[in-house]
């Protein structure tokens, strides 16, 4: 029954001798394992394929919606992190399998006349996967791809005559838009696949005119591809499917931040597998060259792997004479060891030297940006302009950038001073000394200012706390020595002089009272509420300086103005600095825009009323305060 | 592939093992050969299934992807479309329902989510209908000449109490829930039902 429909099928279509013609093909020496990655190269092809059928379905090639679709992959769509993580890795994976496959092809000879012609088809291919990893890396529109797309478009736009008008051609225009994604998108989707399986066909056949290049005929006897090859491939097939499948459960494909073309991203890197050419290009011999020659980057980024390639494409004429295959091997290994140790070298200085420290803290800082951005995104859905109007409001992403900015400096995190230098005329480099107190670690961001223990330190160790402010400039030095003074008349004094009792055992849970009733003046989530007992007695002692044991020279509310929280009337006036809300994003939101108007003749910071947008204030404010969900 | 038997005979290691097939090559037994069409098989079947999920999200998803959402859609979903004074007695009114629209990823403040029929009885009762069509989808118009709800998209109509006039139609039109609340508002719980059936199940 079955064989009659097979018959009938088969005089119809004639498959059976289509499959015969493509499963029984003579091995000379038998089936090896070096004969696979061919086979690997085509059914990583596949895996992208059917993936990439999937991931279209879901994708919008938008400026507004790409990043957006892409999250909504990831994180809402039934198994789509599966899908996008194998369709991640096995792009990775093909351009290692690709120079497996190259590498066996030179050394086995298998180039050679009068396989020309489909070794030059073979190295359209391989352009063709490095063009579907190049259009492919931009596509999620998150800043990892953004920038290092970008960094690939500059160079082909420094490429000698045609560059400017091939970059616009690339991009759809001057800069990045709309139709950057609508022209890489149809590139990924469209013309590079179908390329892909039009020379993979031409490939194929073009192999099987010629049959497979053995080496020792006579080391075993003959086998068929069907089933000795078949087996063997499909081992080799299964592996590379779980370790691409492996990658993308263990550590998955990331989705960075959304693309802002407004913030510099620090830790910008091409994919790992074009990490080599990046490093090139940072030799400084490369530029001089580029410099000497008038190419600039185009002489480091184009003409030199230009150059390598044509050899690469000469080799089946360069084999035509003695000694020239030994030559293209050599030649070979020397790219691919040179390729090795360059991508070694730019991670090495990445991961682990003094160097790469900026760009290590950037990675970290983009990938928690990337996680919380993901985290607004889940919450009540992304607005009509986009995911980046989320990230741009949020102070959980912008504060520490704007602190960075504006206050790291003087505020060194301790985790970060090494990142604090200057290279004086001598060329040696001396460390820029912090100038005031800690307030937030910035690789954690975690903020320190406004803490419970940050007001502890206040009242107990005021001078010690601030000692930081005698890096100051000279001209603050008046400034700095009254504030620490502690002989004086101010909380320098007092701390010193009220220390001994503070740090009374007896008192402990006094101090504790009154550090809790001044934490919760800055409306904290976690701060006491107003009718807890420990609030209500700090309140107390904040009033009339009466401890358990001994009692204050003068009580808090004798020098410090403060509207108690939640409390209609103004409580205590008794002057700067007023500590209405103190630690909390008013409070902040004043202080930074005029610090003299809230500390009063001690001051010594700068105001940034002027230098910060009422927006940035606010974001920099609810950052240190807390203030935000 | 016809010098196969050929090429087999002057290879000197295929000849002297003996035991060779029909093409000449070293024989392989079922197992060997099925442990290679299935290897072949798993190898292919795997990065289908997650594709395969992935297509059917639609129907394997819980969380509505797109529909009403925001402040404006109470506990038991419903929506304010209208104040007691818009309505008219005996003639049925149009009036659009505003909620935020989730959109896959997106939420779009303020949208027309769709849009319904309203109509004061004179008991003081408000009727309700779902301006969607149950025919096939389109925006039925309220022809006050006629007193008949008509579709344009294919001449479905209906008597103004919702009923259907002709067969065109599988079932008259969807009737929503109305409540009304302290301020005046009257609050539809607002859905769309699956159209071109008789039974009427929301979508």
């Amino acid at each position: 029954m079955i064989s009659n429909f097979l018959n009938w099928l088969d005089h119809r279509t004639g498959y059976k001798h289509l499959a015969h013609e493509m499963l029984i093909e003579r091995i000379p020496g038998g089936a090896r394992w070096r004969y696979v990655w061919g086979s690997t190269l085509t059914f990583t092809f596949f895996i992208q394929m059917v993936t990439g059928i999937a991931l279209a379905m879901a994708y919008s090639a938008n400026g507004k919606h790409a990043w957006e679709s892409v999250y909504y992959i990831q994180n809402e769509m039934t198994l789509g992190w599966l899908v996008r993580g194998i369709h991640h890795f096995a792009a990775q994976a093909m351009v290692v399998l690709l120079v497996f496959h190259l590498v066996q092809v030179v050394i086995d000879g298998a180039y050679r006349a009068p396989r020309e012609i489909n070794f030059w088809l073979g190295l359209v291919l391989m352009q063709i996967v490095l063009g579907l990893g190049l259009t492919g890396y931009l596509l999620p529109w998150d800043q990892k791809g953004y920038y290092a797309t970008k960094v690939a478009t500059g160079i082909v736009g420094s490429t000698p005559v045609v560059g400017e008008s091939m970059q616009k051609l690339m991009q759809g225009g001057a800069e990045y838009g709309h139709h950057t994604l609508t022209r890489f998108f149809a590139l990924h989707v469209t013309v590079l696949p179908g390329l892909m399986l039009a020379f993979l066909v031409l490939h194929i056949y073009v192999f099987r005119r010629h049959k497979i290049t053995v080496r020792d005929a006579e080391r075993a006897p003959d086998a068929s591809f069907w089933p000795d090859q078949i087996l063997k491939d499909a081992i080799a097939c299964m592996a590379v499917l779980a370790a691409v499948m492996g990658l993308a459960i263990w550590k998955g494909a990331e989705l960075s931040a959304p693309a802002n073309p407004a913030e510099a991203y620090n830790a910008a890197r091409p994919e790992w597998y074009y990490l080599f050419l990046f490093r090139f290009l940072k030799f400084g011999w490369v530029s001089q060259m580029g410099e000497a020659t008038g190419l600039g980057e185009a002489f480091g980024a184009v003409v030199i792997p230009g150059a390598l390639m044509t050899v690469l494409i000469a080799m089946p004429i360069i084999a035509y004479y003695r000694g020239g295959h030994r030559f293209n091997v050599y030649y070979l290994w020397f790219v691919v060891l040179g390729a090795i140790g360059l991508t070694g070298l730019a991670l090495y200085e990445d991961r682990y030297s003094d160097r790469g420290m900026e760009f290590r803290f950037d990675e970290h800082q983009a990938h928690v940006d990337g996680e919380r951005a993901i985290e607004l995104a889940s919450r009540n859905g992304i607005p009509a302009d986009g995911a980046l109007a989320l990230v741009n409001a949020d102070p959980h992403i912008q504060g520490p950038k704007l602190f960075r900015t504006y206050c790291a400096e003087c505020h060194q995190p301790a985790s970060m001073a090494p990142f604090f230098k200057r290279t004086k005329e001598d060329g040696t480099s001396e460390a820029i000394l912090p100038k005031a107190p800690e307030l937030a670690d910035l690789m954690t961001r975690h903020v320190s200012f406004g803490s419970r223990d940050w007001t502890r330190q206040i009242l107990v160790n005021f001078a010690g706390h601030l000692a930081h402010t005698k890096n100051m400039p000279e001209v603050k030095q008046e400034q700095v020595t009254a504030l620490l003074d502690e002989e004086g008349s101010g909380m320098a004094y007092w701390s010193k002089e009220h220390r001994e009792m503070l740090n009374d055992a007896a008192n402990a849970n006094d101090v504790t009272a009154l550090v809790e009733f001044l934490y919760a003046q800055s409306g904290r989530q976690d701060a006491l509420p107003p009718d807890d007992k420990q609030y209500l007695r700090g309140r107390e002692i904040f009033e009339m300086g009466q401890l358990t044991k001994g009692s204050f020279e003068s009580a808090c509310a004798e020098c410090h103005s403060l509207h108690v929280r939640g409390e209609a009337e103004v409580a205590f006036d008794g002057g700067l600095p007023d500590l209405t809300n103190y630690g909390g994003s008013d409070w902040n939101r004043r202080f930074l825009s005029d610090p003299a108007a809230v500390y009063g003749e001690n001051n010594a910071m700068p105001a940034f009323g002027d230098q910060l947008s009422p927006q940035e204030l606010d974001l920099l404010a609810r950052w240190l305060a807390g203030d935000y969900e | 592939m016809t010098d196969n038997s050929s090429a087999a005979n002057s290879s000197p290691a295929a000849s002297s093992s003996g035991d060779v097939d029909e093409h000449g090559f070293p024989r392989r037994g079922m197992l060997y050969k099925g442990v290679a069409m299935i290897l072949g098989a798993i190898i292919t079947i795997i990065p289908i299934v997650p594709v395969v999920g992935m297509v059917l999200d639609p129907l394997l998803r819980k969380k509505r992807a797109v529909g009403p959402t925001g402040p404006k859609v109470d506990a038991d979903k419903f929506i304010e479309v209208a104040k007691l004074a818009q309505l008219k007695v005996g003639e049925p009114v149009q009036m659009p329902v505003i909620a935020d629209q989730r959109d896959f990823w997106n939420t779009f403040p303020n949208q027309a989510v769709g849009s319904v029929y309203l109509t004061l009885q004179p008991d003081g009762k408000i009727e309700c209908f779902n301006a969607r069509c149950p025919h096939l989808g389109c925006t039925v118009n309220f022809r006050s000449g006629d007193n008949i709800f008509y579709c344009p998209c294919h001449d479905s109509s209906f008597n103004a109490d919702g009923t259907r006039k002709n067969d065109i139609p599988p079932r008259d039109l969807d009737p929503l829930e109305v409540k009304q609340n302290d301020d005046g508002g009257i609050l539809v719980k607002f859905e769309n039902f699956r159209v071109g059936v008789h039974d009427r199940t929301v979508v």
